[in-house]
């Protein structure tokens, strides 16, 4: 699907000289006022709608012609993580930004920030599809006002390269086992290597709720990772291309689209599983920044992005979870990636959890003490 | 005429002026301010100095453990391959000069993602090894390594080197050089006249492109680099990721002073060469 086709406009620079210039929009003036006389709403210009999230959340929505039809141009801008949402829309995105796509633990953050507007739940009637497991989750609607609209999800399994690793790992524990040593690779991901770690390092009741002490000991569980680790990749494409080289063989947290991801390079032999101590899943959602340019328009996406052809297409496609009960019925081939029999059950593989406190004074450390403390490993 | 010249170099000064001497200022400014909730606080103060220096020490380390390293081989080979295209190719020379400029038509990330699959584990070089059975096991030094490091930048930074050496070359009449052996100058002595004294600026400027740009680079660490950790890698989320610019500034502004101390040292250990 390429961009022109999906309604988004090209521009020629046709070599304007500024007598050529005034020719010609003398010509186009007469032209158009020739045409468009009596007709209201012709010479409309088209809607510009600013979209800012993750590469590929984006494509569902050209699955109809909803955006050529209404002559709206999406101009996307993909983020690298999901902090970039946070910082472009505090500072100067807010009035310019309509939709972004954050994980559902930044959104009670967001809402403090004050850089969404709520949800009008009456104009995203597709919302009544979403699987009760991820339709109202308790961190996209804030003080009883919804704020995102739930349309993928996925968990952060262990990957392995089942032609190395004949018997699939059963625990996190195995990273550690003498033949792995170098072979291990792990996302730079601040907040999930540390959920999984405290997860794994300490006696924290919810990964993301930490005492000091136990945010030392996940970072300390992280270094011993990386001391093993060959590879602290930028990105999951990246962790793709090395599990598909064979540069490493095993990992610290991962993706359940990385095994798509690699045996689209010719490695079907990625594999992943869920290890015995569980790990981590993340839910994303489509919100509406805030003082968006065109709300009304904003709505609309949000709740074409939860339809059955926008969901089939990011199910199948792109294999990555999706919300829709409906969908969920009529997927094909991305079915046998996700626990889709049993999602009440996901909740013992994996579990959703909360952002960590923004602001001092719970006792517990923040995400800045996560960051900072994140850099200890990065030094590492 | 004097009147004239400056009205001629004025639009280059106004570009300076706000492209560069302006954001300077902006940061330098920021870098001592502090952020509060993604905001900006204007609170003067030296915290993020205090952080930048002694929060740092082991990654501004590795920074130049590399980066130093990088700008002394790239320099060198530069060198040599200018001195190469300037007296030894003949009507060549200008043709070798033309390969190494074509080089950066190729672009930087294009550059990356090859040496990538060349030093893999199965990449070009290990397969070939492998192929003819001169090792069993791929080598794993090849990549996210400081050597995987190295080879890419040098590749990368190469005519960045060769364009300021071969300049200070084509300073250089021939004759000097064959009056320098005619008296019994051996062929090390020329090239260290040539390369300390004669082409010191050029040398320099060589030395100092490839330094800042690997000092400040965060990408290939990023994607050549496996674990290792530069500087840049550490600003640049500051400013994206973290909204933190107040201490992004001031590591950057940190890493400027290191690199300027260290091109200040080298340029004094040139001078240290010439003539009593």
């Amino acid at each position: 699907m390429n961009k022109y086709k999906s309604g988004l406009k090209r521009i020629r620079n046709f070599g304007l000289s500024r007598r050529n210039f005034n020719k010609g929009a003398l010509g186009a003036a007469a032209i158009t006022g020739l045409a468009t006389a009596g007709i209201p709403g012709i010479a409309n210009a088209a809607t510009d709608v600013t979209f800012l999230g993750w590469e590929g959340y984006d494509s569902g929505l050209f699955v109809d012609s909803y955006l050529e039809d209404n002559d709206i141009n999406l101009n996307t801008t993909y983020i690298g993580n999901n902090d970039e949402i946070v910082s472009k829309l505090v500072s100067g995105g807010v009035g310019t930004i309509d939709i972004v796509t954050p994980y559902m633990g930044y959104i009670p953050m967001m809402v403090a920030a004050d850089i969404l507007q709520p949800i009008d739940e009456s104009k995203v009637p597709n919302l009544s599809k979403i699987h009760p497991f991820f339709k109202d989750d308790p961190n996209i609607i804030v003080d009883g006002v919804r704020y995102g609209v739930p349309f993928t999800w996925g968990c952060a399994p262990m990957m392995y390269n089942s032609k190395v690793i004949t018997s699939a790992p059963e625990s996190w524990a195995d990273l550690f086992k003498p033949e792995y040593a170098g072979k291990v690779g792990m996302s730079d991901d601040p907040l999930g290597n540390l959920m999984l770690a405290a997860l794994l390092a300490t006696d924290a009741e919810v990964a993301t709720q930490l005492t000091k002490k136990q945010l030392d000991d996940a970072v300390k569980y992280l270094i011993s990772v990386k001391k093993i680790a060959r590879l602290v990749s930028p990105s999951w494409g990246d962790l793709a291309d090395g599990m598909s080289r064979g540069d490493i063989i095993i990992t610290f947290s991962g993706w359940e689209t990385i095994k798509k991801f690699c045996a689209d390079k010719g490695a079907s032999h990625i594999d992943y599983v869920y290890p015995k101590e569980g790990t981590f899943a993340w839910l994303d959602t489509y919100s509406i920044a805030k003082d968006a340019p065109n709300p009304d328009i904003d709505h609309k996406l949000c709740d074409m992005i939860v339809d059955v052809p926008a969901q089939l297409f990011i199910g199948d496609e792109f294999i990555q979870g999706i919300t829709n009960s409906d969908a969920i019925a009529q997927l094909g081939i991305s079915k046998d990636f996700y626990p889709y029999d049993d999602l009440s059950g996901l909740a013992s593989k994996a579990t959703f959890f909360a952002f960590p406190p923004i602001e001092e004074g719970s006792g517990k450390t923040t995400f800045s003490d996560w960051l900072e403390a994140y850099e200890t490993f990065k030094a590492a | 005429m004097i009147k004239k010249n400056y009205l001629l170099i004025t639009p280059a000064i106004a570009i300076f002026i706000f492209l560069f001497v302006f954001p300077f200022i902006y940061f330098f400014l920021i870098s001592l301010w502090k952020i509060k909730f993604y905001k900006l606080i204007r609170d003067y103060n030296l915290i993020n100095y205090n952080k930048a220096i002694f929060n740092y020490v082991e990654i501004f380390f590795t920074t130049y453990s590399v980066s130093i390293p990088v700008a002394i081989i790239t320099t060198i080979i530069g060198f040599y391959y200018s001195y190469l295209a300037r007296f030894k190719t003949g009507r060549y020379g200008l043709v070798m000069i033309f390969i190494a400029l074509i080089t950066l038509f190729g672009g930087y990330l294009m550059k990356i993602y090859a040496w990538k699959t060349i030093l893999g584990n199965e990449g070009v070089i290990n397969s070939i090894l492998i192929y003819f059975h001169i090792i069993k096991e791929p080598l794993t030094f090849l990549l996210y390594t400081k050597v995987g490091l190295i080879i890419t930048f040098v590749h990368f930074l190469l005519p960045f080197a060769i364009l300021p050496t071969y300049a200070s070359l084509r300073g250089v009449n021939a004759n000097e050089i064959d009056s320098m052996k005619d008296l019994g100058a051996k062929f090390y002595h020329v090239q260290f006249m040539l390369f300390f004294q004669r082409c010191r600026t050029g040398v320099l400027a060589s030395f100092v492109f490839c330094l800042l740009l690997v000092s400040g680079d965060f990408l290939t660490p990023f994607l050549i680099g496996g674990k290792i950790t530069f500087i840049g890698n550490l600003i640049a989320p500051k400013f994206g990721q973290v909204f933190d610019w107040p201490l992004g500034s001031a590591m950057s502004f940190t890493m400027l002073t290191v690199s300027i101390l260290i091109i200040v040292l080298v340029s004094y250990l040139f001078k240290l060469t010439d003539p009593k």
